[in-house]
């Protein structure tokens, strides 16, 4: 089951990485938009 | 002749007792609403909620006693026919509150409302939104988070103590992946990563709340309210300019990074929070989602630049890769008018919305859609054709897929994903048809269609009280068909022409 370390890095894997992917969109539309 | 009658009403009686129970479940919820409309002194919404627990109780505790769980063997059609039978119930059940409200049109929109939370859709016939009680926003927020979770998976988390026939229940609300082992569990792990996710979600959405000027205490509903709608992708929102009304880079790109999670695959958090922290890169659904999000936001740019609707590359972000990964995601929060997409994105950025809201996020999510899942599938399955029909016949290859553990690429996986896909088609087609007959144009008509088929909730504008009554049913048709996809819907339509049909042999024997 889960352990309180487990659920801290896998919250801060999960929002980390969905925000690396924002980030990576939001330099993808500064360039495309110009 | 008593004993065979008695035979056939088994089934029944199994399907009354476990259906009563998970009403009986969702009743006992309204006990929130309730706490919400007396704290804010809201003393007509906590009467009109006292009233529909009230005929809740009644009506499920009626089904649990005309009921009897042991008098046959808990099959699969009992079960996918219990999560099917109990969603409708509970729609009727659910909408006497937004009846009692006075908010409402008729009855049958405050069933679209209803099904539009449960199914996390997101379309709202709710009128006046922006003067609703406390009370009132509560339960409807809370009927997209219980929606996006499962009735079924609630009752079996908190309420129905046996496992009998547990995961054939599981199976008919649209979900399969097996956390861990015993189904209650699966559960139970279901709503804890759902509950942590609400307390850090709402804590954060709260102090953003403040940062951009709200008050305390609506800063910390509005913050549960917008998590409760984007963790379960609903799209519901306290006021009628949904994501518009807060004017906030910084709470929509909280709002995107809580629904892009949300969309995920609760097996998929289950084994990042367990230490398998590649899971989110080498799985078939995250790779496949965030290639064509991508895609899609980039076509969606590169449109609307041509059009020169948006001043910068800042106000484009926010405006068409938001709505975008809404639709996607099936989310449905918007941070434009509805008619804004049919007067300002013009053919290319409707059709590209369109596309997104079909595709859909992750399976046993809160997500709709087709899913990436399938999506993957059908698109490795094309590839392994192609690669096969270039190859020597003496040749065998096994294809694989990544989905938490490596998995055969099988001619029958590929044939269920598309048949699905195809079933969603199908859906797709109808009401765009029914909403072009109703004169609605066709890029309007479809784009309504795909949010209701993919359980999206943006809207164009065709939604509306005035809209035609056959098109607002079979919206809440879709919006079921959608969520449950499919097979357990039909399960309980053959079981109700199969016991006319026995019923009818039998008087005519006579």
């Amino acid at each position: 089951m889960l352990n309180r370390k487990g659920i801290f890095k896998g919250l801060l894997t999960e929002v980390g990485f969905v925000t690396i992917f924002i980030g990576c969109l939001y330099i993808i539309n500064l360039v495309m938009a110009r | 002749m008593m004993k065979k009658l008695s035979k056939e009403f088994d089934d029944l009686k199994i399907i009354n007792y476990y259906v009563g129970y998970i009403i009986l479940c969702i009743a006992v919820l309204m006990i929130i609403p309730i706490i919400t409309s007396l704290l804010f002194k809201e003393k007509n919404t906590a009467v009109d909620f006292i009233i529909s627990i009230n005929i809740a109780l009644i009506t499920g505790f009626l089904l649990v006693f005309a009921g009897n769980k042991s008098c046959k063997k808990f099959e699969w059609k009992h079960g996918l026919i219990v999560s099917s039978l109990s969603w409708i119930i509970l729609m009727v059940l659910c909408a006497v509150p937004y009846y009692l409200s006075g908010n409402v049109k008729s009855f049958l929109d405050a069933c679209f409302d209803v099904m539009s939370g449960f199914t996390t859709t997101g379309l709202v016939l709710t009128q006046d939104i922006d003067h609703l009680s406390y009370g009132f926003n509560m339960w409807r927020h809370m009927l997209t988070f219980i929606g996006g979770q499962g009735m079924v998976v609630l009752a079996l988390t908190f309420f129905v103590k046996d496992t009998v026939g547990a995961y054939k229940m599981y199976v008919g609300e649209g979900k399969d992946i097996e956390i861990l082992p015993n189904v209650k569990n699966t559960a139970r792990v279901i709503w804890i990563i759902s509950m942590i996710y609400l307390a850090v979600g709402t804590f954060a959405l709260w102090i953003d709340g403040l940062i951009i000027g709200l008050k305390p205490i609506s800063s910390f509903f509005h913050g549960l309210f917008i998590f409760m709608s984007a963790w379960s992708t609903g799209g519901f929102a306290p006021m009628s300019q949904n994501m518009l009304y807060y004017h906030s880079f910084s709470y929509e790109v909280l709002t995107i990074i809580f629904f892009i999670i949300g969309s995920f695959n609760f097996g998929l958090h289950y084994a990042i929070w367990q230490g398998n922290r590649n899971e989110i890169v080498k799985n078939i659904e995250t790779q496949s989602f965030f290639i064509t999000a991508t895609i899609t936001s980039l076509l969606a740019v590169m449109g609307l630049s041509k059009l020169g609707v948006y001043p910068n590359a800042v106000a484009m972000f926010r405006k068409v890769v938001y709505n975008v990964l809404s639709a996607h995601t099936t989310t449905g929060f918007a941070n434009v008018y509805a008619r804004q997409f049919a007067l300002e994105w013009g053919d290319f950025g409707v059709f590209i919305l369109i596309i997104a809201m079909l595709i859909g996020g992750s399976a046993c999510s809160t997500a709709g859609g087709f899913k990436g899942l399938r999506v993957g599938i059908v698109f490795k399955g094309i590839i392994a054709d192609i690669k096969n029909s270039l190859r020597s016949e003496r040749q065998v290859k096994v294809y694989m897929f990544h989905y938490m553990k490596d998995l055969v690429l099988e001619d029958g996986l590929v044939r269920s994903a598309a048949c699905i896909i195809i079933c969603y088609i199908v859906m797709f087609t109808i009401a765009t048809a029914l909403g072009c007959y109703y004169g609605y144009p066709l890029a309007s008509s479809a784009f309504e269609a795909a949010s209701v088929s993919g359980n999206v909730g943006l809207s164009i504008g065709v939604t509306s009280p005035s809209m035609p009554t056959l098109m607002k049913i079979y919206y809440i048709i879709a919006m079921y068909l959608g969520r449950l996809e499919f097979v357990s819907v039909f399960a309980l339509i053959g079981f109700i022409f199969g016991g006319a049909k026995r019923l009818c042999r039998r008087y005519s024997v006579r």
